[in-house]
């Protein structure tokens, strides 16, 4: 039984300190970033036996924002509620869709300053078409795929990697029917990548309406809120084929999750699914919990399955 | 008839008022700050703050309490001073809208910071026991204030369903299991017991020994309430618990900002009798141009879901995160324009967006004193 995470995950409290001691000018940017590096290696202790890692997008100040830095002209705007959470994200307004090459977008953001190794398995979560939309103006779905595919093609080429993309609009908005072919379009476009595995993670909402027009979207596989869905509405036809990555980890909650309960999950998702495709993570969106529960949730969940 | 004006909640705290709380030595410039606010706002007792701020660190628990008397009261002079009718202290006795009464709720724990914005992080609290009062976390505040106020008094009080949505819940939602067919009716259920929960147990009587020490202007601070679209019904369900058997004896106000407004209607109008005023931002959404009609007053659109009932509208003409100075004649037609759709003077309360706390205390008194100023243009021109 695998574990994934994906996502930001959540800043420690030092590092929360410490950010906020930096933009208040108490510390230095070095000293800042010698935070940075100690909760990156935190998460990478967490994760030393995961075979895929998340590197946790600590730089990332939201999912959309390291995007504004290889396209010409973007405007960092408002904030904006992200869905139904008291978290905010500033839309982003694309004054001139050009492309252009910035090293810092891989580097900085993605491998972590030479923290982390191109040929490493890691995974990196990026919004899908229509959560980008949501938070963005001056740009249509077609421009997203092509800058989503723009980063892909790079990431591609260094090898081993997941990249989930985060779809909270499913079972929160009606999608048209254009919007539903840009949806399939970007799916086919994404075959072409041979060295990276996609899948596709709802949460947030019950998508019960639209778990078919989601396996309709060729992906490698598919995720799950299990605190917002049914296991038998999502799995009774779970393609064959594919991954699925289970939300069991309650980002909603404190709680840490009990040990019987996730036992009698897994039974559940077992009848429907062959072990080694599925992938136990977040229910939802990490940095929602603070870092000590997240980092209690994730132990406690390597223990249960450990003893599986 | 005439207008009324009122603020909405919180102000700037001075570096005088926040250093000696975090023990950090005070500066010549903040000595300064006190004495130049003490002086244009008349304060006679201002002497004696500058004496105990002479001393500028090691400040003991009694002088830091007189501090805190100072800053209060220096807060309503300044709103005094400007004219607005309705007045409080800006929330110089609290924290912040969350922290301060969750800390004063047994039943709640923090559990670390979470991320609102950027590098913006808040500290979020968990239920894990029945909520419980452990202390009428107001009272003092609205006697302190009503002690020298020479306005009537209006005290913010943040909402239950805010309180509710800003925290985890680890209590009612304690057997919910991921994938069960009933996952949502039952976490439905679990959050109506802890919005009724806090509702009653807490903001219920938060609300009634404020009415019972005198308090007559409560305004219910609810920035979370369209969070959760599905939720409205649980709204305003929480609303008319925490007003309760108090309708009717105080002028009850709440105050949304920031949120997609068209959610709450028509729903919200349930509370036609227990609420009497519905305070929105407007100005935030708006032009800065000159003018009555439709095309340069777009931010207050919403205004139309307010024709048809007899609800008192908080009408928000202040951005209060800009430094810009809306001059009297933009408030003045902004004011105008809700005049023509609402008719009723004596249902539009002009005031802020939202609390000006992110301004500096010259920004905010110059937008307040114009804010009042717009105010009296558009009674002019509207013949009241």
């Amino acid at each position: 039984m695998k574990i994934i995470l994906h996502g930001i995950y959540p800043r420690s409290e030092k590092l929360v300190q410490a950010t906020r001691d930096y933009d208040r000018k108490r510390i230095t940017l070095a000293e800042l970033n010698q935070v940075f590096k100690e909760d990156i290696n935190a998460l990478k202790e967490l994760q030393k036996d995961f075979e895929y890692k998340t590197q946790g997008q600590l730089f990332f100040q939201d999912l959309l924002r390291p995007f504004s830095e290889i396209v010409e002209e973007v405007e960092i705007n408002g904030l904006k509620r992200f869905y139904e959470t008291n978290c905010f994200y500033r839309t982003l307004i694309f004054k001139n869709f050009k492309l252009k090459e910035n090293e810092n977008f891989f580097n900085h953001y993605l491998l972590c300053d030479g923290m982390f190794d191109k040929e490493e398995k890691l995974v990196f979560t990026f919004p899908f078409l229509f959560f980008f939309k949501e938070y963005s103006e001056g740009i249509d779905i077609s421009q997203i795929r092509k800058l989503l595919l723009y980063v892909i093609e790079e990431i591609d080429k260094w090898g081993n990697k997941i990249v989930v993309f985060y779809e909270p609009s499913f079972g929160w908005k009606e999608l048209d029917e254009d919007e539903r072919k840009e949806a399939k379009l970007f799916a086919e476009e994404l075959k072409r990548f041979k060295n990276t595995e996609f899948f596709l993670h709802t949460f947030f909402f019950n998508v019960e309406k639209e778990v078919s027009f989601i396996f309709s979207l060729d992906f490698d596989g598919y995720g799950f809120d299990f605190y917002s869905n049914s296991t038998q509405t999502i799995m009774q036809n779970f393609p064959q084929n594919k991954f699925l990555l289970a939300g069991i980890i309650n980002t909603d909650s404190t709680l840490i999750e009990r040990k019987e309960t996730i036992v009698d999950f897994i039974g559940k998702i077992r009848k429907f699914i062959d072990t080694e495709k599925i992938y136990l993570c977040p229910s939802g969106v990490p940095e929602l919990l603070p870092r000590e529960i997240m980092d209690k949730k994730i132990k406690n969940l390597m223990a249960t399955i450990g003893g599986l | 008839m005439k207008l009324l004006t009122h603020e909405i909640g919180s102000l700037a705290k001075p570096s005088w008022r926040v250093k000696p709380f975090r023990n950090i030595k005070l500066s010549d410039d903040d000595i300064e700050n006190a004495k130049r606010w003490g002086e244009f706002l008349e304060i006679d007792e201002r002497n004696e703050l500058l004496e105990i701020l002479s001393k500028r660190e090691n400040f003991t628990k009694e002088e830091k309490e007189r501090i805190l008397h100072f800053s209060s009261l220096y807060a309503v002079r300044m709103l005094e001073k400007a004219g607005i009718d309705l007045v409080y202290d800006g929330e110089q006795h609290r924290v912040e809208m969350y922290e301060y009464p969750v800390r004063r709720i047994k039943g709640f724990e923090f559990k670390g910071h979470v991320r609102s914005f950027d590098n913006k992080y808040y500290r979020k609290a968990s239920l894990t026991s029945e909520p419980e009062l452990k202390e009428f976390y107001h009272d003092k505040e609205f006697e302190r204030i009503n002690s020298f106020a020479k306005k009537p008094v209006k005290i913010p009080v943040t909402g239950a369903y805010t309180i509710v949505d800003w925290s985890y819940d680890e209590y009612f939602l304690k057997d919910i299991k991921p994938g069960e067919g009933d996952i949502r009716e039952k976490r439905k259920s679990a959050r109506k017991e802890f919005l009724l929960g806090i509702a009653k147990n807490v903001i219920y009587p938060v609300l009634k020994s404020l009415y019972e020490k005198g308090a007559r202007y409560l305004q219910i601070d609810e920035p979370a309430a369209t969070t959760k679209r599905d939720e409205i019904d649980l709204f305003i369900l929480t609303m008319k618990e925490s007003i309760g058997d108090l309708k009717g004896k105080v002028f009850f106000g709440t105050h949304i900002c920031f949120s997609d407004y068209f959610l709450l209607f028509p729903a919200i109008e349930e509370l036609e009798g227990i609420l009497n005023e519905i305070h929105f931002e407007y100005a935030n959404r708006d032009t800065r141009e000159k003018g009555v009609n439709t095309d340069k007053r777009k931010g207050y659109e919403i205004l139309e879901k307010f024709k048809n009932n007899k609800f008192v509208v908080g009408l928000g003409v202040l951005d209060v995160h800009t430094d810009f100075i809306e001059p009297p004649e933009l408030i003045r037609d902004r004011i105008l324009y809700a005049l023509d759709i609402i008719q009723d003077p004596e249902r539009i309360y002009v005031a802020p967006d939202c609390g000006l706390r992110t301004r500096t205390w010259d920004v905010a008194f110059k937008k307040l004193r114009n804010m009042v100023e717009g105010k009296y243009l558009a009674e002019k021109e509207a013949g009241l």
